[in-house]
């Protein structure tokens, strides 16, 4: 059951009336029945994983926290604690990495159509290793109540495709009933309007561009490949964040705070900061649970401390960072795929932030030299545009699903001359006629806008709920309206799922 | 805010979006919904919708024959009948039960007379036959129950299914499948929100073209033929066996359970009613392989069982009833559907059968009168369009020149055969060329008349051209003319607003611009070659006259 199909529409209504009926101390329990009813229509054999990954995670939970709590294990200091914590946390962590792992790559010795899949295992596998590890760093305390801790794990709103929650944040919103808040649940809809907007109108008609091109990826060359590239970096942000206005605008309408996964990306300046405007969990998550163990690990400061004696501060320093960048971009390739085009993507992000971090003082002595104000305007749009075509190369190497593919498809873009085509309605010709195409660019041209308002300090929502009544009227009416309209839904389309539900 | 005000202003929000939700529904849901939208032959059900109720006499049902052979306002300009075509494209018997149930809530007809074309059906579903009634048919309680055996049958399933429930509320709410008409909306689109009873044929579609059939003995024997052939085979060249499918027969005419079925509840709902049914078959004479609705004997036989065991009427247009038809000249399509010339006949039998049979007393209907005007000068231009006889174009032309833009174009010849009537014709338009002594073969000939003054009037043994503008402070319409003889290309090129209406065969061109609309009606060439053989040749009559329809009611 994918958020833009009807069905959708209808479960969430059904919910969000029996949420609001049942009494404040049992309504975490309609969360639960819905999210278990939303696993279920995906195939109910994927819910037996799940069901036994919460199991696992609810025991090593409640072990780790039993050896930090218990008077049975008094007699052991902080250290012994640890150790005997740590054992558990290593099962639990093998455990269901192992499951995600195997998912992973069972395509590889198992027919597909004979693999079962768990709904958002991507998503829920991160959410409980968090769990685990916060629990072990006594960041967290277990989950006394399993049904809750898979309420955590499985809430319809973000079990497709994140955001990643961390436990500690989520699960005592989840517990705790909310009141009925007039302006919360409006401000949800709103949002998920706004997320079937960016989803219906824009990202579902650049995808046939995307899809025309690279699936006859031999019948185009040049220009067309460029066309693909920039529809398809569209296509992806307006999917992606689209799902995720969704599911924070249902978890809204419920009285729940999911946590932003998306920052207006394209005005990031550098790779590094891209990430931290893009799938910001996910990258919260690998610094968290990654990035900074790596680097506060004894072994790799002892490891860096000898690089230092040997060639230098610099190097010594710089190794600090590396290694765990390139562990992290490496891993965060392989979350996205197992396949070459992942890993190989995982290496070109790793090598560009790796290159922006360790050379930061020799591009910022070429600026100074060169006589460039970083300040001005012109710059700030150059890094703007710069990140945006660093965005556009990864998604090169991932949409044709091939790498072999994607370096015919460079090739041509750097060896065929065509650039005609931008302007001889060869445009037209991609599977979006003229009014098609205006239709998906002034939908484009309206996400800009509001974009830009938002990173100019403007908070939309609150600007439009100050506005007076008819105004705001209007402008509720037009957003629905346009993308009942000019959504493309129905039996005319076959439901296009989010990009993001694969992982 | 205080309760009340929150709980009235979400109320006022909820209502202007339905309104707007409603609107923008029509504008988008209106498909089906053209007189003049020719390609899926449907009537115009919204119109029914927006009678009042219990005005119609007789209520017809069925399928594009049907359609395109009954015009209730023929019947009413001649008996004073009111009645009403229900009949829409591939109009299949489960949908006519809804359709006859929609309207038997709203009308109390004494009589209904419903196509059997739709007995013989295959029991498969055609989406679209659905959709045409399904969409134009009001909210209801037969709305729901159609929309859910629509939703059931197209997915083959009597249980709950998710793609069950979702083309049962895609059926009910219209602009889940229709939104993406967004981008071809017309102005008609949006004005149909407004206007909706200004379709004036009462669901009749009026068909210019002439296509003649073959004759009736001929499907016959082909139908006994292909019976006879018994089971299909196929062989391959090189092969060993022949691939014999016992079970596909070439050709084969049964009526299933199902449609019987359906034909009894039709029969119990309109006994309950207190309506007399008739069933009836207009003419469609066609190969029966090629064709599926084609009329053969043996299916007008088994209506006829049927009708006897039902204790229903039965009027056989093929087979039983003389009313005058000539395959020739009253068929649109090589004996599919009727032209408007067969249409009017078909009408007048029924007009005179349900007055005579049934003592259905004519009456004033104030819908039908105001509609007459439009209808009349529909049909004048249909007429036109479906004569032959030059002689009779001519005098129409030279009666109701005042009324005309004459736009006159010669192509390759138009003396050599030229008569004395047509020649009387030409100098009665006004027209001052000696075609007799001035004129030679292959001469070019342009001549405009406006309202029965010549404006342009030009004879030359080569090519020449004309182009002006017409009408009120002459700007009207943009006439561009082209004419050329035998040796200098011979053609005829009639624009009007940068289209060419011309017929461009050999011979006079003609066309005729509508002085009150600027409408092109009537296009026509009269090949003049040969004395006294003047065959006449029609441009594209329906395309015409759909133009001039869209104009008058708009």
């Amino acid at each position: 059951m994918i958020f833009t199909s009807l069905n959708f529409i209808l479960f969430l209504s059904i919910c969000i009336i029996l949420y609001y009926i049942f009494p404040l101390r049992a309504r975490w329990f309609v969360l639960l029945a819905g999210s278990i009813f939303f696993y279920c229509c995906a195939g109910w054999e994927k819910l037996i994983f799940v069901l036994a990954t919460a199991l696992v995670t609810y025991v090593i939970a409640l072990l780790i926290n039993r050896i930090y709590s218990s008077d049975r294990y008094a007699e052991l200091d902080n250290a012994g604690k640890k150790k005997k914590a740590k054992f558990w946390l290593i099962i639990g962590l093998f455990l269901v990495i192992l499951l995600l792992v195997y998912t992973k790559t069972a395509h590889n010795f198992i027919e597909p159509e004979n693999i079962i899949i768990p709904l958002g295992i991507s998503y829920y596998t991160f959410g409980i290793v968090g769990y685990m590890a916060d629990v072990y760093w006594k960041k967290d305390v277990a989950e006394k109540n399993p049904f809750r801790l898979l309420l955590y794990m499985i809430y319809f709103p973000h079990i497709l495709q994140g955001p990643i929650a961390r436990h500690k944040k989520l699960a005592s919103q989840l517990a705790g009933g909310h009141c009925f808040d007039y302006q919360s649940f409006c401000f949800g809809l709103q949002r998920i309007t706004w997320g079937f907007f960016k989803k219906l109108v824009i990202a579902d008609r650049f995808a046939v561009i995307v899809n025309e091109i690279f699936d006859n990826y031999t019948q185009y060359e040049g220009q067309y490949f460029v066309i693909a590239i920039l529809a398809c970096a569209v296509q992806l942000y307006c999917d992606f964040s689209g799902c995720m206005d969704i599911a924070l605008g249902v978890s809204e309408c419920f009285g729940i705070t999911l946590d932003e996964n998306f920052k207006r990306p394209f005005y990031s300046r550098s790779a590094s900061e891209f990430w931290r405007r893009w799938h910001i969990t996910l990258g919260a998550w690998f610094k968290d649970y990654v990035y900074m163990p790596m680097v506060i690990n004894p072994k790799l400061i002892k490891l860096s401390k000898k690089a230092k004696d040997k060639f230098g501060t610099r190097f010594g320093k710089s190794l600090m960072t590396v290694i765990p960048l390139a562990i992290v971009w490496m891993l965060t390739g392989l979350w996205h795929g197992t396949g070459a085009d992942y890993i190989v993507w995982g290496c070109y992000w790793g090598i560009i932030i790796i290159i922006g971090t360790v050379f930061a003082p020799e591009f910022k002595k070429l600026t100074k030299k060169l006589n460039i104000d970083t300040e001005s305007g012109w710059w700030k749009n150059f890094q703007i545009v710069r990140t945006f075509l660093i965005f556009c190369g990864g998604r090169l190497l991932t949409a044709p699903g091939d790498i072999k593919v994607s370096m015919d498809i460079l090739k041509s873009i750097f060896t065929r001359f065509n650039i005609w085509v931008w302007f001889d309605q060869s445009i037209y010709d991609l599977g979006l006629d003229r009014q098609e195409l205006w239709a998906g660019l002034f939908g484009l041209v309206l996400l800009w806008f509001i974009s830009y308002k938002q990173e100019h300090g403007t908070k939309i929502r609150e600007t439009v709920a100050s506005f007076p009544l008819p105004l705001r009227w209007i402008l509720y009416y037009g957003l629905f309206f346009a993308v009942l309209i000019f959504g493309r839904y129905g039996s005319g389309f076959e439901a296009s799922a989010f990009v993001y539900m694969q992982y | 805010m205080s309760k009340k005000k929150f709980v009235i202003s979400v109320g006022v929000f909820i209502l202007i979006g339905a309104i707007l939700f409603g609107i923008i529904q029509n504008v988008l849901a209106q498909t089906w919904n053209r007189p003049y939208f020719a390609e899926n032959l449907t009537s115009s059900l919204r119109t029914f919708y927006s009678q009042e109720d219990n005005v119609d006499q007789v209520l017809f049902f069925g399928t594009s024959h049907s359609e395109y052979s009954v015009s209730p306002m023929e019947i009413y300009e001649d008996s004073g009948i009111v009645s009403y075509n229900l009949s829409t494209s591939g109009q299949s018997i489960e949908v006519t039960y809804y359709l006859l149930r929609s309207a038997l809530e709203r009308q109390l007809p004494k009589v209904v007379v419903l196509d059997a074309s739709s007995l013989f059906f295959d029991d498969d579903i055609d989406k679209k036959n659905w959709r045409y009634v399904l969409d134009e048919m009001p909210m209801g309680k037969t709305k729901i129950a159609m929309a859910r055996k629509y939703a059931k049958l197209i997915n083959n399933t009597s249980v709950f299914s998710i793609d069950c429930e979702k083309d049962f509320v895609n059926a009910l709410v219209p602009i889940l499948e229709y939104h993406t008409r967004w981008s071809e909306l017309t102005y008609r689109d949006f004005m149909d929100v407004w206007d909706n009873d200004s379709y004036v044929t009462a669901g009749y579609f009026m068909n210019t073209y002439r296509n003649g059939s073959m004759s009736i003995d001929e499907m016959n024997s082909i139908a006994d033929t292909l019976e006879q052939s018994g089971v299909a085979y196929e062989y391959l060249f090189g092969s060993d066996d022949k691939n014999i499918d016992d079970s596909d027969v070439l050709y084969a005419s049964a009526i299933s359970d199902t449609k019987y079925g359906y034909l009894e509840e039709i029969k119990k709902m309109c006994d309950d009613n207190g309506v007399t049914l008739v069933l009836a078959k207009y003419p469609s004479i066609y190969n029966p392989i090629l064709y599926s609705s084609a009329w053969t004997l043996e299916r007008s036989n088994m209506t006829r069982v049927i009708a006897e065991r039902l204790g229903v009427g039965y009027l056989d247009f093929v087979y039983d009833i003389d009313f005058g038809f000539n395959t020739d000249t009253d068929f649109a399509d090589s004996g599919k559907h009727l032209n408007y010339c067969g249409a009017k006949k078909v009408s007048l039998y029924l007009s005179n059968y349900l007055s005579s049979k049934y003592d259905i007393e004519g009456t004033k209907y104030d819908m039908y009168e105001e509609n007459r005007t439009i209808y009349d000068k529909l049909t004048e231009i249909a007429d036109v369009q479906l004569s032959d006889e030059c002689s009779d174009l001519m005098n129409y032309i030279v009666d109701n020149k005042e009324k005309y833009i004459i736009c006159i174009a010669a192509s390759d010849d138009m003396c050599v055969g030229l008569g004395d009537e047509e020649i009387t014709a030409l100098q009665k338009l006004g027209l001052k060329t000696d075609y007799q002594n001035d004129m030679s073969y292959g001469d070019s000939y342009i001549a405009i008349i406006e309202q029965g003054n010549v404006l342009f009037e030009k004879m030359a043994n080569r090519k020449i051209s004309y182009e002006d503008w017409i009408g009120e402070d002459n700007a009207d319409i943009n006439v561009k003319i082209i004419s050329s003889g035998y040796l200098t290309g011979a053609d005829s090129e009639i624009y009007v607003n940068g289209k060419d209406y011309a017929v461009n065969n050999r011979g006079i061109n003609i066309v005729l611009i509508d002085k009150e609309t600027s409408c092109v009606v009537i296009s026509k060439c009269i090949d003049t070659y040969i004395p006294e053989e003047h065959y006449v040749s029609s441009g594209d009559n329906v395309v015409l006259l759909q133009d001039y329809w869209e104009e008058l009611i708009k």
